[in-house]
């Protein structure tokens, strides 16, 4: 009993004094790693969402980590590209863009949502809407999120124009700068309709949101390394990341990022592949991304 | 009354101004409260028109997340707003802002439309409460109370005395100058009240106190009348009187009660009393020694003091206090029967008791004193200085003591003291300080014993001592001579012997052995003084001894004496040893003869004396009881006080030098101790001198027998005699002398030596003759051992130590034969022969 009372109080003492040099070290040498995230949300949002993510992060890399928020998507892209962000996370059509200006980039981990490495985009009006196709919506206003983005924009507008609606034939084309607003923009009034993911249309379609069209599935969100991240940093980020799912706070951390996520799983440039003819068809038809 | 309307006016005003300034506080309160709820709700449409404007930018945006992201926050700022709700125009929700507020009672409820060109976008509620200035109000009424009391306190204390000083104070002043005045007037009065009560209370008092003291008064006081009629009788009156009440006494003529006879038992005449002459005589009378009667006709001694009751100097009575001094006169006659008990016990001390001042004079001295210093009355020495009669030597001792009693001290002082009639005595005083009740010395008081006799008695003890100590010394030196001269005599009479008849030395020899025998008689005598040598007692008849030596005694003492004997006609036996008693008379009759050489009387007398108790005591003798005493007396020359004290000792002689060895008186005096007597001798210059002898006298009648003396001729043997002497030259001659007459002698020179010996030649011994005292082993251990080979052995000791010390030393029984050092060979020869006999006869 007194041998072990003793190890006990040995082991604590190593433990403290380890504990209390650590981030005395950490913060004298190591500069944050800067984890940047594009505006698909409100700020406030992104904070609320990634704060747990990036805080448990920091802990297992021994090595404070700071968020920042590209003002836009391109800024976002630029910020990685350049090496400015250490990592990012950003959604499809982004990563695509990056991979065509920069380059390959080490990827870290995918969402997987309800089980799914995809997601998908929905064009929606109100419930009480007479419009009941894709086709109806000539001379409609229409809500559409940003140009870079995936779901709320280039998916969108390649099903219009797979429909025969261009932005030309609709009464109004507005780009909102996300998804949430595009929801209450339909909810309030101010349009007919509008495109969004998947994940925020379940959110507000109780409020009375209906589906008008649903997009192909389409590779999800990812996190990346800046090229030039030493490997062994990105294995450990992506190890980190990808493990989430086996612990309780890991699981509680992919709820908060977002609700239907279910894990993070290692990422595949080849899964963008689809994307990549997407857009290139979409720049075919002369549409500007 | 100033007293009480003062506060009553200043509470009613105080009331008053309360009242106005409440209602004033009511009325601002109002107009406060009109215009803060104004202010808010006012406040209110501006925060409206605020979150208007700000979501407006928002809205034309379609930027609905941050229109809701401000309203919640614009909510969570503003507390007393309760909820904000944002209405699209086709009833949407687009923000909703609530929360509870369960403490707030009135609210207001705003709304705004927010229209650009006319459409309308959405419309904004807002429903916030009153709290802040129902909050504000609270406080302002604290405020109003707190300013309106304070305000009333200060302007109310302010206008209060400004109005008294205007119109109350010269009021007041009225009032207070006549309750001044009245106050003292009051106050005159209570002071005269009290003054009367406590002059009354005090009258009492004093009059309780005089009855206390007449009450608990040990002495009797009564009064009288001029008729002589008692008037008053305490209670310590009655009781020494006997009466139980007052009523039997007063009223009644006191002097028939209690004072009707003398203490001699006539009759008091009331005319003659010194009570009643009191009022006569207007003096105050006192007696105590009279007597009072009781009631049960008891009479006790009475101290009386009597004293006239004047009233405007014409006497009305007479007042009498008095004591019972029974037990006084008792202590009195008590203490003078104490003082005659002392005085008897000093007077027959019998030491000296006496007093001296500090002039030296005497004041007291007992009967006892007195007959120290042979006074006849104490009448004859009192007041005069007893110093006088203190020996010259010891008067400067003497007044030394009685200056350092007077300083406090004690002490003591032994002096020598001649008598008013010329006694001389010693005497031993102890002298202590005597105090008066002052603690102041008056005196000296001295007890002082008559220590002549003791004195005489030390001397007499030192003079025993001091010839004791000398016979011990002389019998050591004779012990040392006796060894010599028995080499002297032995081989002096061994060459007598040996020599022709007619040989021309032979008369040198004889003179030689004549000269040893005296130093052997002188031995002797040392040892006879120093008690050394063997007496031989036996009960004798000191009549018989005298009338036997007296032939021999007028030989000795010539014709030109003449000798008187007056013996006693009793028998006077004692044990004693009759040639030393006979040398003792020898030495004393020489003496006397030497004292008379132109002729005298000498007289020997005996007589039976019983000697008191004290007589034996002071003279150092063994028992009391019947004594012989034979006195010497003869008419000669006497002696001086000086040689009378040195009579006895050694040596000490007045006779030219030759004639006396100084011995003779020496050994007189150790013979007669031996035999516990007493010699003492008298005598004075030119009057002759008395020697006194005491022996004890003993219950047996029988007188001894002469012993025959023996002239016969030593005879020799053929015997073996072992012979064991350590000193050499004595063994020597013993062995020689006894083989010349005939006797083998086998000598040792120790006990051992003569054990080893006696083994050797067992069969031819037939006689021991040991020396007692030997190196290794002792004569006497020696001759134990034999007498275990041998027990019927023969044996003589010989020895040069006092008989009686050698019997106790060597436990040798008194039918062993001891020769004692020196011995002529004759008077061994007979001794050896005499034991060899011993047992053939």
């Amino acid at each position: 009993m007194q041998r072990h009372n003793l190890f006990f109080i040995r082991a604590a003492i190593v433990l403290i004094t380890i504990a209390l040099l650590l981030p005395v070290q950490v913060a004298a040498l190591e500069k944050p790693l800067i984890l940047s995230i594009h505006p698909y949300l409100s700020a406030t949002e992104i904070y609320k969402r990634f704060g747990t993510l990036a805080d448990y992060l920091g802990r297992e890399l021994g090595r404070p980590v700071q968020i920042i928020i590209g003002s836009t998507y391109e800024s976002h892209v630029e910020a990685i590209g350049r090496g400015e962000a250490d990592i990012a996370f950003m959604g499809p059509a982004p990563y695509v863009r990056l991979t065509r200006r920069y380059g390959r980039v080490p990827l870290l981990a995918a969402f997987e949502t309800n089980g799914s490495r995809t997601y998908r985009g929905v064009i929606v009006v109100r419930r009480d809407s007479p419009v009941n196709s894709l086709a109806e919506l000539r001379g409609k206003k229409v809500g559409f999120g940003p140009p870079p983005s995936t779901m709320s924009n280039l998916v969108p507008r390649s099903m219009l124009l797979k429909a025969g609606v261009e932005l030309k034939h609709l009464g109004k084309a507005e780009f909102l700068s996300n998804h949430e607003n595009i929801a209450l923009g339909v909810l309030s009034g101010s349009f007919d309709a509008g495109a969004l993911k998947e994940d925020i249309y379940n959110e507000y379609a109780l409020q009375g949101l209906r589906a008008l069209a649903i997009s192909e599935p389409m590779p999800d969100h990812l996190f990346v390394a800046r090229a030039g991240l030493p490997d062994d940093l990105v294995r450990k980020i992506s190890g980190i990341l990808i493990s989430l799912r086996e612990t309780e706070d890991g699981r509680r951390i992919l709820g908060s990022l977002q609700k239907t996520l279910t894990a993070l799983v290692p990422a595949r440039d080849a899964d963008y592949d689809p994307l990549r003819k997407l857009l290139a068809y979409v720049e075919k038809t002369g549409l500007k991304p | 009354m100033k007293q009480v309307s003062r506060p009553r006016v200043l509470g009613i005003f105080m009331i008053v101004l309360l009242c106005f300034l409440g209602v004033t506080a009511l009325f601002v309160a109002s107009q406060q409260r009109h215009l803060l709820y104004t202010d808010t709700y006012q406040h209110a449409v501006q925060n409206l028109d605020l979150i208007t404007d700000a979501t407006f930018e928002s809205l034309l945006k379609s930027d609905y997340v941050t229109v809701r992201t401000f309203v919640k926050r614009w909510g969570e700022t503003h507390h007393e707003i309760h909820e904000i709700r944002v209405v699209a125009p086709n009833g949407y929700l687009v923000a909703d802002y609530r929360k509870t507020a369960p403490d707030a009672d009135e609210f207001y409820t705003l709304s705004k439309e927010v229209v650009i060109a006319g459409n309308p976008l959405v419309t904004i509620h807002l429903v916030g409460d009153y709290r802040k200035a129902r909050e504000i109000m609270s406080q302002l009424w604290i405020r109003l109370i707190l300013s309106a009391l304070i305000i009333a306190a200060l302007l109310g204390g302010a206008l209060w005395v400004t109005f008294r000083k205007l119109a109350l104070a010269p009021l007041e002043d009225m009032v207070n100058e006549r309750t001044r005045a009245l106050t003292a007037a009051n106050q005159e009065l209570e002071q005269e009240i009290g003054d009367r009560i406590s002059a009354q209370e005090e009258l009492r008092e004093r009059e309780e106190h005089f009855t206390l003291i007449l009450n608990s008064i040990a002495e009797g006081i009564y009064d009288m009348d001029l008729e002589g009629n008692c008037t008053f009788c305490n209670p310590a009156a009655l009781r020494l009187l006997g009466y139980e009440s007052a009523e039997e006494v007063v009223g009644k003529n006191i002097h028939k009660l209690i004072h009707h006879t003398r203490p001699d038992g006539s009759a008091y005449d009331e005319a003659d009393c010194s009570i009643h002459r009191c009022d006569q005589t207007g003096q105050g009378r006192h007696a105590d020694d009279e007597v009072f009667w009781r009631s049960d006709g008891t009479s006790f001694s009475v101290e009386y003091w009597a004293q006239s009751i004047l009233r405007d100097n014409t006497p009305i009575g007479i007042v009498t206090a008095f004591a019972d001094i029974t037990e006084r006169k008792q202590t009195a006659e008590a203490l003078k029967r104490s003082e005659k008990l002392l005085q008897t016990i000093i007077d027959t001390e019998p030491d000296c008791v006496k007093m001296i001042d500090a002039q030296g004079k005497l004041i007291l001295m007992n009967r006892a004193g007195l007959d120290m210093i042979e006074a006849d009355t104490l009448e004859q020495v009192k007041g005069e200085c007893i110093c006088p009669l203190v020996t010259s030597g010891y008067r400067q001792a003497f007044m030394d003591l009685t200056s350092r009693v007077f300083e406090g001290n004690s002490g003591a002082l032994t002096f020598e003291m001649v008598g008013m009639k010329g006694r001389h005595l010693w005497l031993e005083t102890r002298a202590v300080p005597f105090r008066n009740e002052k603690n102041e010395i008056v005196a000296l008081l001295g007890i002082t014993q008559d220590i002549t006799m003791r004195r005489k008695l030390e001397a007499q003890l030192l003079q025993s001592q001091k010839m004791e100590s000398i016979g011990t010394l002389a019998g050591g030196v004779a012990h040392d001579f006796n060894n010599i001269l028995t080499a002297i005599i032995g081989y002096g009479h061994i060459t007598l012997m040996k020599m022709a008849e007619d040989d021309p030395h032979r008369a040198n020899i004889e003179q030689i052995l004549e000269a040893a025998d005296r130093a052997a008689h002188l031995t002797k005598d040392l040892l006879l003084f120093s008690r050394k040598q063997s007496a031989d007692r036996k009960p004798v008849d000191l009549n018989a001894v005298i009338r036997n030596l007296q032939k021999f005694l007028v030989r000795v003492i010539g014709e030109d004496i003449a000798i008187r004997t007056a013996l006693s006609g009793s028998t006077l036996t004692v044990s004693a040893d009759e040639h030393q008693f006979g040398q003792v008379l020898m030495n004393l009759v020489t003496n006397a003869r030497d004292a008379m050489p132109r002729g005298g009387t000498l007289e020997i007398t005996t007589e039976l004396v019983t000697l008191a108790e004290e007589f034996i005591r002071t003279h150092g003798l063994a028992q009391s009881g019947s004594y012989a005493l034979i006195s010497i007396s003869d008419t000669g020359q006497g002696m001086d006080k000086e040689t009378i004290e040195r009579i006895f000792e050694p040596f000490y002689t007045t006779k030219e030098t030759g004639k006396g060895t100084g011995l003779g008186l020496a050994v007189v005096y150790g013979i007669i101790r031996e035999h516990e007597g007493y010699i003492s001798v008298y005598s004075e210059p030119g009057m002759g001198t008395t020697f006194r002898i005491y022996l004890p006298v003993i219950a047996c009648g029988e007188a001894g027998r002469k012993l025959p003396l023996v002239d016969e001729l030593p005879v020799g043997g053929t015997e073996t005699i072992l012979l064991a002497e350590d000193n050499e030259k004595v063994r020597d001659l013993t062995e020689k002398v006894l083989r010349d007459f005939g006797y083998s002698v086998i000598a040792a020179a120790d006990g051992d030596d003569a054990v080893n010996k006696y083994r050797e030649n067992m069969d031819r011994i037939q006689l021991l003759l040991f020396d007692l005292i030997m190196p290794h082993k002792s004569g006497k251990e020696a001759y134990d051992e034999i007498r275990t080979l041998r027990p019927d052995i023969k044996a003589i000791f010989a020895s040069g130590y006092s008989p009686d010390i050698l019997r106790d030393k060597a436990f040798i029984s008194s039918d062993v034969t001891i020769v004692y050092k020196p011995t002529s060979p004759l008077e061994l020869l007979k001794k050896v022969r005499s034991v060899l006999d011993q047992g053939n006869t």
